[in-house]
């Protein structure tokens, strides 16, 4: 009979867990919900709300779209117009 | 000996020979599919055969690297050349298979820890460029396969390390002036403060200056974020490594030189070589070669060596000749070394 420390699914242990640090299926996350919380803070340094998946590429545009944009404040702020026109240039062709 | 794409990967490496390669790996697991370990034989033979068809459909051209009829002589050598990403373990009963481009830039496991892992690499530090070759791949995934997934924590991995966005990115740096400063274990230690992990490529080498620098947290970040993340911790790692030979060229030039000199005559001469030493002679070169004391492919020739004279290397050379003439694989390493040392390229 499972006890309350089994997942339903596929009877892995939560003490199997702490020995082998992984778990039997996916449905084990849901078992042992309130048990992975605080270990999960700590591995993950408090992260515990994952963000909504969205297309790698796309990220990775917005991400260097952003941090151009960034380098252009930061060359402008420098009164270096030839970088600041180089990542305006970058910005444009990319949008 | 070397084989070519991995010879032009770290011909084409940035920063000398420091900033290797990158690579990311993504994990993805089905719904309502126990992971192999837990999984009856039956069951893990029909995961693999949902995934194969899936691969099958989808994914036609990528070639076979390996499966579970390998030996572990084949997949040690395979992880070794970093032509696999670790851990790949032989596992009696249980059907897995390892798929790739034929350029080796982005591959896919099927049914190993979590049912399905793709990864990506490139030359130098570029684990953004990396998630971008892998973009259509997930985007099949998402597409065609019921993925297991927490409303809350995202991606349901195999261990809850990767949990959230199921990545793990890292990059391979050869890091030779922080060891022999002993700067290795601090920076090591203030990388974990920060999430993230500085580990020896391959695991039989505990001192090494070849250094892969990984995420250790996952959830709660996006893939982009944290690949731009290491990519600024990359960056100050190769600062870190630039002053630390500034520093050892101040304050013990004399016997940096002797040192230097003495690992490049012994590369090319000696008859027996540990590994330990290789390595540490193999060190010194690739400094003497960034400080311009040597020829410019040193440095990189000396990361070449390291990966290929691994013991599952060697034991692969060993079984082409008769095991009793060979007494140990020190004989065979030093050959290998002062081949390739004294071969003008």
């Amino acid at each position: 009979m499972l006890n309350e420390k089994d997942c339903s699914a596929c009877g892995f242990t939560w003490s199997r867990f702490l020995r082998e640090e992984h778990l039997g299926c996916p449905a084990c996350y849901d078992a042992f919900r309130s048990l992975l919380v605080p270990m999960l803070r700590h591995h993950h340094r408090g992260g515990d709300v994952q963000p909504e998946p969205m297309n790698l590429r796309e990220q990775v545009r917005s991400h260097r779209r952003q941090e151009w944009v960034r380098r252009q404040d930061a060359a402008i702020a420098r009164e270096d117009y030839e970088e600041a026109g180089r990542l305006r240039t970058l910005l444009a062709d990319e949008s | 000996m070397i084989p070519d794409a991995l010879m032009e990967r770290i011909r084409q490496a940035p920063e000398e020979g420091l900033v290797l390669a990158s690579r990311v790996r993504l994990a993805r697991n089905l719904e309502g599919h126990p992971f192999w370990e837990t999984d009856t034989l039956a069951g893990q033979e029909q995961t693999y055969l949902e995934l194969e068809a899936f691969r099958s459909q989808h994914f036609p051209d990528l070639e076979l690297v390996a499966d579970s009829s390998c030996r572990q002589e084949t997949l040690s050598l395979l992880v070794e050349r970093l032509e696999l990403p670790q851990p790949l373990r032989l596992r009696s009963g249980a059907s897995w298979a390892a798929y790739q481009e034929v350029s080796g830039a982005r591959g896919m496991l099927l049914n190993d820890e979590d049912h399905l892992r793709l990864w990506s690499q490139r030359t130098g530090c570029d684990l953004l460029g990396c998630l971008e070759d892998l973009s259509d791949w997930e985007e099949t995934l998402r597409d065609h396969l019921t993925l297991a997934r927490d409303a809350r924590w995202g991606w349901k991995t195999w261990s809850p390390s990767a949990l959230g966005s199921g990545l793990q990115a890292g990059v391979l740096l050869f890091l030779p002036a922080l060891r022999w400063t002993r700067r290795i274990e601090s920076t090591r230690n203030a990388l974990e403060a920060m999430g993230f992990l500085l580990q020896p490529v391959l695991d039989s080498d505990a001192d090494t200056a070849l250094l892969a620098v990984a995420n250790r947290m996952s959830l709660g970040i996006t893939e982009a974020e944290l690949a731009a993340r290491l990519e600024e911790l990359v960056g100050r790692l190769v600062a870190e490594e630039h002053r630390a030979l500034d520093d050892l060229t101040q304050q013990q030039e004399l016997e940096l030189r002797d040192g230097v000199a003495r690992a490049e005559a012994l590369l090319a001469a000696s008859r027996l070589m540990t590994r330990s030493e290789m390595l540490r002679r193999l060190e010194l070169c690739a400094m003497g070669s960034r400080l311009g004391w040597l020829p410019a492919n040193r440095a990189r020739l000396a990361v070449l060596l390291h990966l290929v004279t691994g013991n599952a290397h060697l034991e692969g050379l060993a079984g082409a000749v008769s095991r009793e003439a060979l007494p140990s694989l020190d004989d065979l390493r030093a050959g290998a070394v002062a081949k390739a040392w004294l071969a003008r390229e």
